[in-house]
């Protein structure tokens, strides 16, 4: 006889959440989703600056690569500061499959995310295999980033002694103009990655991730395959950073090792989930729109040293005011964030105060940050005495 | 009647130079309730680690039923129906009490077909942490994670439990109940290791006891056996009396 069978008796079984609830956030992500995929079609039309096609695709690279960050590191506490060793191997798999003509995208995007998941086993092997600490495990991929880097600036067979060009790429004929093509590619990445992770989250892999990043041992004694979790969990975040560096290499068109296997990438991945939130797939998206936009648009105005004096302050508030990140602290006071958010995006989107979509959207993220780090006490102070203000 | 569940043969740990276990062979039989006891130092977290297969023997060999589990990874261990709580409670601090336990339910011997979070609640209901379900694992008093490490080797559904003090910390009322627990869990088929410096708890729960002295086992056999022996007394009891 089993112990569950002899069990005590059964405990009152609790209220599941109803389907409507359950559905809504696919819903509103999947007419997002919808939208953003139809603004190039609707781009003119609407009278939009042709630029946002830029952004979102720079966007949605970092959303990618900050979700394939947050996938693996997030979720189970092993910090990469490398992570640019996977979205380079994707970014030299395109450089090299140019060389002798221009490769299609979908080779180059598939043979990205396998050349960064063969590298990510070996590495995550190495590491895990001897049960190798946290703080070995940053160290290693940080150190391991600048080797490489290294590496392709000598070896000319992968780094093409320095710089690699890519010109073109071959891809269907409706995906319109380049910039229109990486746009959709780059959603449906970012798509892909932000899925990955919200399926990872919810699963049993998850759940196992998140006993690995509170307690590994405990994790193992309580019979969650610890070794083959975090290889599982490092090569798919691996695979979709390689896919979405592939694509990139599009974008940058000019391939250099430091540039590509610099600290760039590999630390902007870890703000932008540090400042958005470790915890949930929300995390990093949110953490990237905020970023990005922040230095897009200060770059725009000619202040990109004032862009990086900001993003510190940025990660100063964040880290002290917003312990666990924004998506945590908003969980505390959704309805209070998210009024905020598309309050200030409307009226900044309606008056043209905000100075272009772009802008709106930065200023109603950061009046959103603002609601959410003003501390508990004083919130409460707040809420009540404007419910002392409304009649009965 | 009763089968042994658990054996160890000339099971040896060395740290160093230090003997932390020498030649200890004991044996947990089905649905018992064995009290592992000796002063402190005396080898009996070495042992739980070295059963839970968190250190490696340096010698001797281990059988969990008919497996020789000396060799396997700890999850493995685990699947095979051996789970044990930490004396230092060890919850996952930024999960709730109810994922807590839920790790046990998803993973091993435990994975079925039904709601790992149905069955976890029933474990948080069984040892009194029904109400405590959504509250953060990192919130609970000391009595609470020690009620939690006992839900949570319970969810991995084992055929042998370990547990490791799990009276220590506790006040007289909490002790009671937590005893009661003990029994139950026992009563649920599930053999039971105790290891505990309390001995009015060792002598009304245990079935055997198995007496550790510097890494040597020095008696073993019915409590009041053990206890009137007079090594055991020199070793353990004398030195509390002393």
């Amino acid at each position: 006889m089993t112990a569950t069978q002899t069990r005590a008796p059964e405990a009152p079984t609790r209220p599941t959440d109803n389907a409507a609830r359950r559905w809504t956030t696919p819903g509103v992500l999947l007419v997002l989703v919808i939208g953003l995929a139809a603004l190039p079609t609707l781009q003119e039309s609407l009278g939009l600056d042709a630029y946002l096609i830029v952004f979102g695709y720079t966007l949605f690279f970092w959303v990618t690569q900050a979700s394939a960050w947050n996938l693996f590191s997030g979720f189970s506490g092993y910090l990469n500061f490398g992570h640019a060793i996977f979205y380079g191997a994707g970014v030299y798999v395109t450089a090299n499959l140019a060389r002798e003509s221009d490769p299609n995208i979908f080779v180059a995007i598939l043979g990205g995310a396998l050349a960064a998941a063969v590298v990510a086993a070996l590495i995550g092997y190495v590491i895990f295999h001897r049960g190798l600490a946290h703080e070995i495990f940053a160290l290693f991929t940080f150190a391991l980033a600048i080797a490489i880097g290294v590496l392709v600036r000598n070896v000319d067979a992968i780094g093409g002694g320095g710089v690699l060009m890519v010109s073109m790429v071959t891809y269907p004929e409706f995906l319109g103009s380049v910039n229109e093509m990486l746009y959709y590619l780059g959603l449906l990445l970012a798509v892909v990655a932000v899925v990955a992770a919200a399926l990872v989250q919810r699963s049993r892999l998850g759940l196992g991730l998140f006993a690995i990043r509170d307690d590994e041992r405990v994790a193992e004694t309580m019979g969650v395959p610890t070794f083959r979790y975090k290889m599982i969990a490092l090569v798919l975040a691996a695979a979709i950073g390689g896919a979405s560096g592939a694509l990139n290499a599009v974008m940058i068109s000019f391939i250099e090792p430091e540039a590509t296997f610099g600290i760039d990438v590999s630390v902007m991945v870890v703000l932008m989930a540090l400042v958005g939130g470790r915890r949930h797939w929300a995390g990093p998206v949110i953490g990237a729109v905020l970023m990005f936009s922040l230095s897009d648009r200060l770059t725009g105005l000619g202040m990109t040293e004032l862009s990086q004096l900001l993003t510190g302050l940025l990660l100063v508030v964040v880290i002290v005011g917003l312990k666990g990140g924004i998506h945590e602290r908003w969980q505390r006071r959704p309805r209070a964030g998210l009024i905020t958010f598309l309050g200030v995006l409307l009226v900044l989107l309606v008056t043209g105060l905000g100075g272009g979509f772009i802008g709106a959207l930065l200023f109603a993220l950061l009046a959103m940050i603002v609601v959410l780090v003003v501390p508990d006490a004083w919130w409460a102070r707040l809420v009540n005495r404007s419910r002392e203000g409304q009649p009965r | 009647m009763s089968t042994d569940i658990l054996r160890t043969d000339a099971v040896t740990k060395t740290f160093g130079n230090l003997r932390a276990l020498d030649q200890v062979t004991m044996s947990v039989r089905d649905g018992e309730i064995l009290g592992l006891v000796g002063p402190n130092g005396s080898g009996k977290s070495t042992m739980i680690n070295v059963l839970s297969g968190f250190l490696r023997p340096s010698g001797g060999q281990i059988h969990f039923g008919d497996t020789r589990i000396d060799t396997l990874a700890p999850h493995r261990v685990a699947e095979l129906g051996l789970a044990r709580t930490y004396q230092i409670p060890r919850p996952f601090s930024t999960l709730s009490t109810l994922e807590n336990v839920m790790v046990g339910g998803s993973f091993g011997r435990a994975r079925t077909d039904r709601d790992p979070r149905t069955t976890g609640m029933q474990w948080l209901e069984f040892v009194g942490l029904g109400d405590q379900a959504d509250d953060a694992a990192e919130s609970l008093t000391l009595h609470q994670r020690k009620q939690l490490e006992l839900a949570r080797a319970l969810s991995c559904e084992p055929r042998l439990i370990m547990l490791d003090e799990v009276l220590a910390g506790l006040n007289p009322t909490e002790i009671e109940g937590a005893i009661e627990l003990i029994k139950s869990i026992r009563d649920l088929g599930i053999a039971v290791v105790f290891v505990e410096h309390n001995m009015r708890a060792v002598k009304g729960l245990c079935d055997r006891l198995f007496v550790l002295q510097s890494g040597q086992q020095i008696a073993e056999g019915d409590p009041a056996t053990v206890l009137s022996d007079q090594a055991v007394i020199d070793a353990y009891l004398g030195s509390q009396h002393a």
